[in-house]
């Protein structure tokens, strides 16, 4: 009996530091989040101070802390920095989280968005579009979505194609659609090549930025519908944490502790192919923040996806803050591709993490 | 009170056929053992009566009710599965592990109900002082007896002090298989254990003496068919050894209660 009781004690004294811990986590990455996009909205050409932002911000709600900021700064911030800041944001945490539910969803850790075909069925898309696009003008239809809306249905139909070739008897087999995956990526690479080989010079250039992405000239106009799409798929996946959690002992043991496995694979599946679909239908495609991501952080807070998914956001949309300011700023007055950025630091990193990890059995 | 039961249920993948029309059953508070030579059917026979393979034709019944018509949540509080093996290679704590058991419950028991239930089985199970190690870590023996942690805590019905398993069922896939002596015989001892509190408990097993110890039915399958049923001291004969596994053998009487033991007659 009084074993039981101090049993019970020390079961509360480590939850309460196990929340402790999460809260801090949380509240760490939040930090860093807040801190990468002050940054990004104010380092640049027109440099813009944290107090400017702040009074900035405040202006249209009436308050004026005094501290003082010029009209130019002002049209910067809402017309350029925020925009793309925004973007950067949900591009970053699209990735990063669908690259998390992925790697759980096919217990494999190289996974990430671009596996199931999502990626390079939008880059595809995006590609004819730019190299067919000027050639098929409809009157109605707004010249600057053609992009956007060839590369998101592109991707969509990537993934659907994928995942169709890996369903037999309603069943969706994970080692075939990862194959299924390789192999349809090959595919849709030969077919940029294809249209790559046929553009013209003008059409080279805007294809090398599609290509390696870029969070350049977006406005509110066009990141609206990127925002309303991409959203409500990034914050369904948290609905997952327990069965990608489950996930980990595989697929049976998933079924056994009373998940219903199929449904939840294509609702997953799903969320990831939207979420990353529009945005990389703005940005182009964005490499190894879905793949890296979500390992860093399984090294600080371990593999629970409850932790694992919004950590995932936080970390992928301030790295991806990061990789933009250094994609702008790195060679003035030309800008970078960021995926340029993102795969020069996202490589090495990757390579140190594997070096560091080699042997010991455990892909944290 | 029959449990879980198969009836005529039939596996065929493309030509072979992995299960040939199979009646099988438990009932509350009985402890079935499987036994055959590999490639018999026995694993084939549990992914049945667990609901992961479906009969075609044939049904698998669980309370009463087919399996189909029960929805997963709810069977998996009435049903629990030790797989023969279950890789686990994300550095997960042992206490995280079995906390997935709870996943049946997710929003009805409250977290710390959960933990208390958790560390009660590990308790059972003889692991509590692997609960903060990494379970990747561990021997595999260890690692077996974590997943049944897991299971059992899947079919702990909160509030309840685990006293009543009245039409649960346990189905245990080879959890000898990488275990010690002393740990197979505590964890055949808890399942009878468990038995006694009315669970009903299917484990495919190799050794006949553990069978004829600990269960209350022995079930010689043989070529994807259920040959012969019945109580082990019926069923655990030497011609019916050398039928279904090809080896000659004979009974050594032993003292007291303990059934005869089973050695090869060379």
């Amino acid at each position: 009996m009084t074993a039981g009781i101090v049993l019970g004690g020390a079961t509360r004294r480590q939850r309460s530091s196990e929340d402790r811990r999460r809260l801090g986590l949380l509240a760490g990455g939040a930090l860093v989040f807040v801190a990468s996009f002050v940054l990004a909205a104010g380092y640049g050409a027109v440099g813009i101070a944290p107090a400017q932002i702040a009074a900035i911000v405040l202006k249209p709600v009436g308050i004026d802390p005094g501290w003082m900021f010029s009209p130019v700064q002002e049209s910067v911030f809402w017309a350029i920095r925020l925009p793309r800041a925004c973007l950067a944001v949900l591009s970053g945490a699209a990735l990063a989280v669908s690259g998390a539910a992925l790697q759980g969803l096919f217990r494999n850790p190289l996974a990430d968005p671009a596996l199931i075909g999502v990626s390079n069925g939008a880059a595809l898309g995006g590609v004819a579009a730019i190299v067919f696009g000027a050639s098929v003008t409809v009157s109605w239809f707004p010249p600057e979505y053609r992009l956007p809306i060839a590369a998101f249905a592109g991707g969509l139909a990537a993934v659907w194609l994928v995942n169709r070739l890996a369903t037999r008897q309603g069943h969706t087999d994970v080692p075939t659609m990862l194959l299924a995956g390789v192999a349809l990526n090959a595919m849709a690479g030969a077919g940029i090549g294809a249209f790559v080989f046929v553009s013209d010079d003008q059409q080279l250039r805007e294809l090398n930025f599609w290509l390696l992405g870029s969070l350049g000239s977006i406005t509110w106009d066009r990141l609206a519908p990127v925002a309303l799409i991409a959203m409500p798929g990034i914050v369904c996946l948290f609905a997952f944490a327990r069965f990608l959690d489950a996930m980990l002992l595989g697929e049976s043991e998933t079924m056994y502790l009373g998940f219903e496995v199929e449904r939840t694979k294509k609702l997953i599946i799903v969320c990831a192919a939207v979420c990353t679909g529009a945005t990389v239908s703005a940005t182009g495609v964005i490499g190894f923040i879905g793949l890296v991501v979500p390992h860093v952080v399984r090294m600080i807070a371990g593999p629970g996806h409850k932790m694992l998914l919004p950590l995932s956001v936080l970390v992928g949309a301030s790295l991806m803050l990061i990789a933009d300011i250094v994609a702008r700023t790195a060679v003035l007055p030309a800008e970078l591709p960021i995926g340029i950025v993102t795969a020069c630091v996202g490589g090495p990193f990757f390579i140190w993490l594997l070096m560091r990890q080699y042997g010991v059995g455990r892909w944290s | 009170m029959v449990v879980i039961e198969s009836v005529g249920a039939t596996v065929r993948v493309g030509d072979a056929v992995l299960l040939d029309r199979a009646d099988f059953s438990v009932d509350a508070g009985r402890f079935a053992a499987i036994l055959g030579p590999n490639g018999a059917g026995k694993s084939t026979l549990m992914k049945v009566l667990a609901g992961s393979l479906q009969p075609d034709p044939g049904n698998v019944r669980l309370c009463g009710r087919a399996l189909r018509d029960w929805s997963r949540r709810d069977s998996s509080r009435l049903r629990a599965v030790l797989s023969q093996r279950t890789d686990l290679t994300f550095p997960f704590s042992v206490r995280d592990v079995v906390l997935l058991g709870r996943s049946p419950y997710a929003g009805q028991t409250g977290r710390n109900t959960d933990i208390a239930i958790a560390e009660s089985t590990m308790e059972m199970c003889g692991i509590a002082h692997l609960a903060a190690r990494i379970y990747p870590t561990l021997s595999g023996g260890e690692q077996q007896r974590v997943q049944l942690a897991r299971v059992l805590a899947q079919l702990h019905r909160s509030g309840a002090d685990f006293n009543d398993c009245s039409g649960q069922v346990l189905l245990l896939d080879e959890p000898t298989s990488s275990l010690d002596i002393a740990h197979q015989h505590a964890i055949l001892e808890l399942a009878r254990d468990l038995t006694a509190r009315g669970m009903a408990v299917a484990a495919v097993l190799h050794d006949l003496n553990l069978a004829a110890m600990f269960a209350d039915s022995v079930h010689l399958m043989k070529e994807a068919r259920i040959v012969e049923a019945g109580p082990p001291a019926e069923i655990i004969r030497p011609e019916s050894v050398k039928s279904i596994f090809d080896i000659a053998v004979r009974l050594v009487p032993q003292a007291g209660n303990t059934p005869p033991f089973v050695v090869p007659a060379f």
